[in-house]
């Protein structure tokens, strides 16, 4: 009787752990995943290009054009994302060109992740058109 | 200098009445306050503020002693005092600008064998990189040096100087800078003493903030708030040769009209007769059919009207001066705001009202063959050069780039995304006048190639063509595009992860029916 309270709490404590492991395993196996990698670039790509231009044109519409000289700190954080929108480009260019090296995903898939990489690239071209990206 | 020897103001309560009335339909809807000088010759016809210095203050425009950040018509003075250098032998229109910094941090590099001088400053045709920023600071404890400034920013020479105009605050800034170098002084310091001393305008300074011991009130800058104003927090201009201007309507009138009397105001002389003609003639020619430039002036409205004129800008405030020396008439206005429609209006009523410019006439077309086969030559894209070529700004390059389309033999239309839509007709070859305004753009081909536009209206720099794929129908499909794609790209992740969550409940549903049976 006075051990199932101790065997109660060292279950609760191995569920946790387990869990824990479980978390633990379930990161390192996706990061090391190259496709689950190229599924988030394409994603994060997607997010952050439109975050991007609603941030600019938010700041753009609130502050005015000066805010581009002014650069406050909104600005700073718009004119910050253009980086991180080439570097995710590169990352769904290189994840859509392993999905037909390797095969992986269905077909439709493949294009869609292609496609994504082609508007990436097109917009990362726009931005350095337009003075947001540096080559 | 041809004078009209008639009056142009006969009446001065009906001119005021006048003014009256073009300033009240916009004070509380257009900006919250104006101030106003008109001058003739040496005599201030009209100096009055209207509406509000300080809407939270309730503080009225009184022009004597409310004081306006006029912005770049202060380049004005910067110029006049290079004037000032040169009549007294210290300075020359045709040297180069790196004599004068020899003992200065400040040089401008030698990317083309021909030197930028001191005309090239006063015509913005230096070749300096446009960036528009006049280091722009929020906090006047950021304010450095004029040295220190113009050597930590140095501009990239990006055209031989004197080929085209790009309007450039680092040129002026460095003019400034120039002038305090030669006379071992600080250049706010210089002014005061040449031009504000003489001329008796006690309300201007350049310094920034404006000192407390100044015998005047600064206006404050108001932002648009729906259907009001609210006053803003100033900025400071860091090149302040280009734009810290701090002046009374009243100092403006002192200042015009000591252009208008050949250099002189009463006793006080700021420029030698012929100094002044010479800072009133033209030293750069973009195109003999459109206005050009003088020294620090550029000419306005139609080529023709002999009318020089400067507007003028900071953040919340907005400016424009117009000299019309045959009419020996100057107008100045100046708004604590800055709407879409600017000062330049007032002024252009004004000028309209007494007859300072002809009536805009129907334009001829012109009767040379081949009409149509030159307006297709000229169609296309332009942009202009007095705007960013790198860095984020470039946006509003690609935001202000003007079509232009054949519409029949001689004629063309020019549109803007703002959509300022204009037809023009062909009067020489190459040479178009705006149907029912003075506006004029003028073609330079070269071998059936559009080489530069240039518009009246735009004196601050050419216009040049914009290839393919820098065209706003290219970028505009391309960046609607990439975002349609990555939104439906988005919509569809999510419309197929609600899916699978749906399908899940849906088996673990059936699971549980299954169970409990």
């Amino acid at each position: 009787m006075t051990e199932q309270p101790v065997s109660q709490s060292k279950t609760g404590q191995q569920t946790e752990h387990d869990d824990r492991n479980r978390f633990a395993y379930g990161v390192k196996r996706r990061v090391t995943s190259p496709s689950w990698l190229a599924r988030a670039a394409g994603v994060a790509l997607s997010s952050v290009s439109i975050g991007f231009v609603v941030l600019f044109l938010f700041v753009l519409e609130t502050s005015g054009e000066l805010a581009l000289i002014t650069r406050p700190f909104p600005m700073q954080i718009a004119l910050a994302l253009p980086v991180v929108i080439a570097v995710l480009t590169i990352g769904t260019t290189v994840g859509a060109g392993l999905a037909w090296w390797n095969r992986y995903w269905s077909l439709r898939a493949r294009i869609h992740q292609t496609v994504l990489a082609l508007l990436g690239l097109g917009f990362c071209w726009q931005l350095v058109t337009l003075g947001s990206l540096s080559l | 200098m041809a004078r009209s020897s008639t009056d142009p103001f006969p009446d001065s309560v009906e001119l005021e009445a006048f003014v009256d009335d073009v300033i009240a339909d916009r004070i509380g809807t257009t900006t919250p306050g104006a101030t106003v000088a008109i001058v003739s010759g040496d005599t201030p016809i009209l100096t009055k503020g209207y509406g509000s210095a300080d809407v939270d203050a309730n503080i009225p425009v009184r022009a004597d002693e409310t004081v306006f950040r006029v912005g770049s018509v202060g380049k004005l003075v910067t110029y006049t005092a290079v004037m000032q250098g040169v009549e007294q032998g210290v300075l020359d229109l045709d040297t180069d600008v790196n004599t004068y910094l020899t003992d200065s941090a400040v040089t401008v590099a030698d990317t083309y064998d021909d030197p930028v001088t001191l005309r090239h400053l006063g015509t913005h045709t230096a070749g300096f990189e446009s960036t528009l920023d006049p280091e722009i600071v929020a906090d006047p404890e950021a304010l450095t040096s004029l040295e220190t400034l113009l050597a930590d920013h140095q501009r990239s020479r990006v055209r031989p100087p004197g080929e085209h105009v790009g309007y450039s605050n680092y040129g002026a800034a460095l003019a400034g800078h120039i002038v305090a170098e030669a006379h071992d002084t600080t250049f706010e310091e210089h002014v005061q003493s040449e031009i504000f001393d003489p001329l008796e305008m006690t309300h201007s300074t350049f310094a920034q903030p404006v000192p407390g011991d100044q015998p005047s009130d600064l206006a404050a800058p108001h932002v648009r708030d729906s259907e009001s104003f609210l006053a803003a927090d100033d900025v400071y201009i860091n090149m302040r040769p280009a734009g810290s201007l701090s002046a009374s309507a009243t100092d403006m009138a002192a200042f015009m009209s000591a252009h208008l009397g050949d250099g002189a105001l009463n006793d006080s002389r700021i420029l030698d007769a012929d100094t002044a003609e010479r800072m009133h003639s033209r030293h750069h020619v973009r195109h003999p059919a459109v206005t050009n430039w003088r020294y620090g002036f550029h000419e306005y409205g139609d080529p023709d009207a002999n009318l020089i004129a400067h507007s003028g800008a900071t953040v919340n405030f907005t400016s424009h001066l117009l000299l019309a020396p045959d009419h020996n008439v100057g107008i100045f206005v100046a708004y604590n705001s800055k709407p879409s429609e600017q000062p330049a209006a007032i002024v252009d009523e004004i000028v309209a009202e007494y007859d300072l410019q002809p009536a805009p006439t129907t334009p001829q077309p012109t009767a040379k063959e081949d009409g149509r086969k030159r307006a297709e030559t000229v169609a296309g894209e332009y942009s202009v050069t007095y705007l960013p070529q790198r860095g984020p700004l470039q946006v509003a390059d690609l935001l202000e780039h003007v079509t232009v389309e054949p519409t029949g033999d001689s004629q063309l239309r020019t549109t803007t995304l703002e959509g300022d839509a204009r037809q023009w007709v062909e009067t020489e070859p190459y040479v178009y006048h705006e149907v029912g305004g003075h506006d004029v753009i003028a073609f330079e081909v070269t071998d059936g190639t559009v080489d530069v536009m240039n518009m009246s209206s735009e004196p601050t720099g050419v216009y040049q063509p914009v290839p393919f794929h820098e065209q706003q129908v290219v970028t505009g499909g391309i960046l609607g595009t990439a975002l349609s794609g990555f939104g439906l790209s988005l919509a569809g992740w999510g419309g197929h992860s609600v899916w699978q969550q749906w399908k899940q409940h849906r088996s673990d549903d059936e699971l549980g029916m299954e169970d409990s049976q």
